[in-house]
C-alpha cells in the first residue's frame, strides 16, 4: 500500500521537482509507520516484534527499491524524452 | 444532500454492527479457538516411523468430529502432542489400541502423558500487546499534533482516537457476530488494522493540510 502511494506520488509530481523532494514528502507521511515499526520491534512478545521487524524491513526495502530502480528508470526515460524532443525540434 | 444521506446510512450501518456485536457478546460470549480454551493435551511417543495422515485418521476415528490440534513435540519427531476439548478414558484406551494395531507397538494408557490446559481470557491475550501499542500511540499522537496543529490540536487528537477505537470495535463486533473463534491470528490482524488505520489517517490529515494551505 505504501509502495503504491509512493509510485503514485512519483508519477504525479515527477515533472515538478526532483525525486528527492518527493521522497521527503513521502517520508513525512510514513513517520507514524516508522514509529510503529521501531516501537513494535522492541516489543516483548514474539508477535509484536515480528510485526515490527516485518514493517521495518518492508519500509527499508521500499526505499532501497525505489531509489535504486524507480528513480533510475524515470530519469532514463526523462533524459530520452528530452533528447527526442531536441532532435524533433532541430528537424 | 446525497453526501449527507450516505453519511447517515454509514453511521446507521456501523451503529447496527456495533450493537449486534455487543448483544452477541453478552448473550453468547466470546468464541475462543481450541488453543485458548479449556482443553486436554495428550502426548505419545511412537517408536516406528509414522505418517501424520495415518495418525490424523486414527484421531478422527477415535475422537469423532471434535476439533483437534496435532503437533510433533520433540526434535526426533517421534513424539506427538494432540490437543482436544474433551477426552474420556475409554477414548484414550481405544486410541492406544489403534496405535498398537497400526504400528505393532505395545503401548499402554500409562505411556500417554495427559495435561489439562486452562482457558485463556481475552484480557490475558491483549495484555502482552498493550505496552507497545500505547507507547507507539503516544509518540504518534505527539507527532500528529505537532505536524497538523494548523488543523486544530483537539480535532486531530479526537479524530485519531475516535477512529482507532471505532475501527477496533467494528473488528471485534464482526468477530462476535460471525462467531469466528479467537485464535492466534486475531490479534496480529488487529495490529495490522491499527497500522493501516494510522497510515490512512496521516494521509487524510496531510491532504486536509494541503487543501487548507492551498485555500489560503
Amino acid at each position: 500500500m505504501a509502495n503504491y502511494l509512493l509510485g503514485y506520488m512519483i508519477l504525479k509530481n515527477f515533472d515538478n521537482g526532483k525525486i528527492k523532494n518527493i521522497l521527503i514528502n513521502f517520508t513525512i507521511i510514513m513517520i507514524p509507520l516508522i514509529i510503529i515499526s521501531i516501537v513494535f520491534t522492541f516489543g516483548k512478545t514474539l508477535n509484536v516484534s515480528s510485526l515490527g521487524m516485518t514493517t521495518f524491513w518492508g519500509i527499508t526495502t521500499l526505499y532501497i527499491y525505489n531509489i535504486l530502480f524507480t528513480k533510475s528508470i524515470l530519469e532514463i526515460i526523462k533524459n530520452k524524452t528530452e533528447r527526442t524532443d531536441k532532435i524533433n525540434a532541430k528537424k | 444532500m446525497l453526501k449527507n444521506k450516505k453519511t447517515i446510512a454509514l453511521i446507521i450501518i456501523i451503529g447496527a454492527i456495533l450493537i449486534a456485536g455487543l448483544v452477541m457478546t453478552i448473550v453468547k460470549g466470546i468464541n475462543y479457538d481450541l488453543i485458548y480454551s479449556k482443553s486436554t493435551r495428550i502426548e505419545i511417543y511412537i517408536e516406528p516411523n509414522f505418517e501424520m495422515n495415518d495418525i490424523k485418521s486414527i484421531i478422527e476415528s477415535t475422537f469423532g468430529n471434535q476439533k483437534y490440534i496435532i503437533q510433533k513435540v520433540n526434535m526426533s519427531e517421534k513424539m506427538i502432542g494432540i490437543t482436544l476439548k474433551e477426552i474420556s478414558e475409554d477414548q484414550i484406551n481405544s486410541f492406544v489400541q489403534k496405535i498398537n494395531e497400526k504400528y505393532a507397538t505395545e503401548l499402554t494408557a500409562d505411556d500417554i502423558q495427559i495435561y489439562q490446559n486452562s482457558n485463556i481470557k481475552i484480557e490475558d491475550i491483549v495484555y502482552q500487546y498493550i505496552l507497545s501499542i500505547i507507547l507507539s500511540l503516544i509518540i504518534i499522537l505527539i507527532y500528529l499534533i505537532l505536524r497538523f496543529r494548523k488543523l486544530g490540536v483537539w480535532k486531530v487528537l479526537l479524530n485519531t482516537i475516535a477512529s482507532l477505537i471505532l475501527i477496533q470495535l467494528l473488528y471485534i463486533s464482526i468477530y462476535s457476530i460471525t462467531r469466528l473463534p479467537i485464535n492466534i491470528i486475531t490479534i496480529p490482524i488487529a495490529l495490522l488494522i491499527f497500522v493501516l488505520n494510522i497510515f490512512v489517517l496521516t494521509l487524510k490529515f496531510e491532504n486536509k493540510l494541503l487543501k487548507k494551505e492551498f485555500d489560503k
